[in-house]
């Protein structure tokens, strides 16, 4: 018995410590868009004649951004790499610890706790952050993340990351901005090989117009039988001899045209994936170096209203105006439970809005108090300038900003109100819905 | 008591309490790749691409810099017409469901095919890049207008230029939100846009092939922008004839080296999803002979008219 339990012990010991000897090296994972890249454009090719193998799009990324356990600081990226990338490997080391287990190794909010979470963590790869003090059209700048980071997102699993030093955020927050630029640049070497699509359903086309191109064939030259010596039915029959020929050499086509692509060369000459990494690169970097220094924000011109009953009734009447559509998606009484939220997106087969991720979106319950972004005026004031990048919420230039400032009072007063915010009865409206209760346990 | 039934007790805890100290120094080991792990930096001044040096970056902001063309002596012009193939659909019309007092219901210009000769209205076809030689022709300074008006865009299909002025125009009697779904350049978005009002925006990159422009509060609205850094291209009109290159100061079109080429035609309807997924026809080689007019037809085959967009 003795003998037995020790050679059981040790044996599942030794398994045990073989398994942690073997180096399980972590991966950062590519987007859907990638995987569905014919094999060429995704990993490159070998020359034939036996030269330096061709990059693909996945060498680039591996090249210039490397593995969770060998990083590359690409020096062009707008990113505090610290003296010889220090800052980066303290960045990845506290985002490891803390972050990783929601927002994944490659920044996709699809780490191991995502699943048990609603609403999701942020996928960071398009470059999209929510709550932001910047315009519309900009990217976050580093107060932004470093806002978030530090004080959580209260309503979500976002927790509070106050007892981080200085220079922890600063580090955790450079690499969170070093995984959103690995995936946009990801994405754009994606559209600009668009071309190279191979999912099913590319595939499946060209056969399709194979098949399409020879039936044609087949009826135009029984055609030409009836006729012979007709020359229009001649050329038809030439016609679609050519249509033929362009379908079945359809993937040849593709296949040299990426080879050449990715060589940069032929008609891509000078044009290859080469020159488009460093293209879109530049393109990625002048964005986010655009607002670096505090440039590009939402600041009011005029000092903000102070509430009062006035103004909150101000703002009470632009939020229920119909060419202003706050009511739209938030409802006139700000439960969320707006009309766009029973009507169907272009394309969607449920109804309701979608942010940029595809995922359901549900217009915030105001009613709640919950404040995402923030529950300073000086937030509610942002997100309505601004809107909510990556969201369906919009933002709004044209309003005074006193009238924003309005707005903001009548939102803050919203979970105060004793009664429903409404001025006309629910069935005067002139579109037709059922009045289901609002689903307050939404995001 | 030292019984022998307690005794053997006492090894089996014993052995297993060591088996299950052993395991979980076991997994402490095993965070060598985990939080405590130290991750090795390379600084990188860029790609080191084998078989070449590490290129400089590029730095010309994406220039047009023009393709060979196969032989370069005189000049000819392309023009074409797209052509559908087989029964037309019938497209149902497009109904607003909300704001009916000023969104009347209107024709579906998802698929506009001309009666007397098939011909299909907003098809674009383009060349990828300016052939070396051929004229470089300047951003217009004349703004583009895109407008709508009952709840419908218009033009529903637009070429403009890349850092060309788009004047976005709400010439109608409701708010609208006006949003372009880029992939290469910075995405716009207009915005709250109260009625009789308008904003301004200029693409600032090429794109692939069109994209998609939007009302967030209409859903039904659809337009189509394709912002090019060259203008070797076009929109068929509504006999769906097209002149590569034309342009109201130039009905001519554009003078191409004579050579073989690729054409790109893209329609809304030849596909569903991603705009990628709409290719009429991919690589549609022509050829241009000097001082001639290339004249091409390129069949739309009614399979591939998708109807849901």
């Amino acid at each position: 018995m003795n003998a037995r339990m020790k050679l059981i012990s040790t044996a599942s010991t030794a398994l045990l410590l073989a398994g942690c000897l073997a180096n399980s090296d972590t991966e950062f994972v590519y987007q859907t868009q990638t995987d569905e890249l014919m094999k060429e454009a995704k990993k490159g090719f070998k020359q034939p004649d036996g030269g330096d193998k061709v990059w693909g799009l996945e060498n680039y990324l591996l090249d210039l951004f490397g593995t969770p356990n060998d990083l590359v600081a690409w020096k062009r990226l707008p990113v505090d790499f610290g003296a010889a990338g220090n800052n980066l490997a303290q960045g990845r080391k506290l985002y490891m610890e803390h972050c990783m287990h929601c927002h994944g190794v490659s920044g996709d909010g699809d780490g191991p706790t995502a699943r048990y979470l609603k609403p999701l963590p942020r996928d960071y790869r398009k470059g999209l952050f929510k709550f932001t003090s910047t315009l519309a059209s900009d990217k976050p700048n580093r107060d932004d993340l470093k806002r978030t980071i530090k004080l959580g997102i209260p309503g979500t699993y976002m927790p509070s990351f106050m007892l981080l030093t200085d220079s922890e955020l600063h580090s955790v927050t450079e690499y969170v901005r070093w995984l959103a630029l690995r995936g946009e640049l990801e994405l754009k070497l994606d559209a600009e090989l668009s071309d190279y699509d191979n999912s099913d359903a590319v595939r499946q086309s060209r056969r399709d117009d194979i098949a399409a191109a020879k039936k044609a064939l087949t009826a135009a030259e029984k055609e030409a039988e009836k006729k012979p010596g007709d020359p229009a039915l001649k050329a038809e029959v030439a016609a679609k001899q050519e249509a033929r020929k362009r379908a079945e050499n359809a993937k040849e086509t593709l296949d040299k045209d990426v080879r050449q692509f990715l060589l940069s060369q032929g008609d891509s000459a000078e044009d290859g994936l080469r020159e488009k990494v460093d293209e879109n690169a530049d393109f990625i970097v002048g964005r986010w170096a655009r607002v670096t220094d505090g440039q590009n924000r939402i600041v009011p011109l005029a000092p903000r209203t102070p509430s009062s009953p006035e103004s909150i009734n101000r703002g009470r009447r632009l939020f229920l105006d119909n060419e202003i559509k706050c009511l739209e998606c938030h409802g006139d009484t700000g439960q969320g439970n707006g009309p766009q939220t029973r009507s169907y997106a272009e394309g969607a087969d449920k109804p309701g809005l979608f942010d940029d991720w595809g995922h359901p979106q549900k217009p915030r319950n105001l009613t709640t108090g919950i404040y995402r972004g923030g529950r300073r005026p000086i937030d509610i004031y942002r997100r309505i300038r601004g809107g909510i990048k990556g969201t369906k919420m919009p933002p709004n230039i044209k309003l005074k900003d006193q009238q924003v400032w309005d707005l903001v009072n009548y939102v803050l007063s919203i979970p105060l109100n004793e009664g429903p915010a409404v001025t006309q009865n629910k069935h005067d409206h002139d579109h037709d819905h059922d009045h289901k209760q609002a689903d307050a346990s939404g995001e | 008591m030292n019984t022998p039934l307690s005794s053997s007790i006492t090894v089996k805890l014993g052995s297993l309490l060591a088996g299950v100290t052993l395991l979980m120094l076991a997994g402490c080991g095993a965070e060598s790749t985990g939080a405590s792990y130290k991750a090795t930096v390379t600084m990188r001044d860029s790609a080191i691409v084998p078989g070449g040096d590490s290129s400089e970056p590029n730095g010309n902001g994406g220039t047009d810099n023009g393709q060979t063309p196969t032989t370069a002596s005189g000049f000819g012009t392309l023009t074409g017409l797209v052509k559908f193939v087989g029964t037309v659909p019938v497209l149902a019309d497009v109904a607003p469901s909300k704001q009916t007092d000023i969104c009347k219901p209107h024709k579906d210009e998802a698929l506009i095919v001309n009666p007397e000769n098939q011909g299909v209205q907003n098809v674009f076809v383009w060349i990828k890049k300016r052939p070396k030689g051929a004229e470089a022709t300047s951003v217009p300074n004349a703004p583009a207008l895109f407008d709508q008006q009952f709840c419908q865009f218009k033009p529903h299909a637009q070429l403009v230029r890349v850092e060309q002025k788009i004047i976005v125009k709400n010439s109608d009697g409701v708010a609208h939100n006006t949003k372009a779904s880029t992939f290469l350049s910075t995405p716009f978005d207009s915005g709250g846009l109260p009625k009789l009002s308008e904003t301004e925006f200029a693409y600032d990159n090429a794109e692939k092939q069109p994209i998609v422009v939007t009302c967030s509060f209409h859903g039904w609205m659809k337009a189509w922008q394709f912002p090019l850094k060259h203008s070797y291209a076009a929109l068929t009109g509504a006999d769906g004839r097209f002149v590569l290159g034309a342009s109201p100061d130039n009905p001519d079109g554009l003078k191409l080296p004579a050579g073989n080429y690729k054409l790109q035609v893209w329609h809304e309807s030849a596909g569903s999803g991603p705009p990628s997924n709409r290719y009429l026809e991919k690589n549609r080689t022509f050829t241009i002979t000097a001082n001639e007019t290339t004249d091409i037809t390129i069949d739309y085959p009614a399979r591939k008219a998708s109807q849901t967009n």
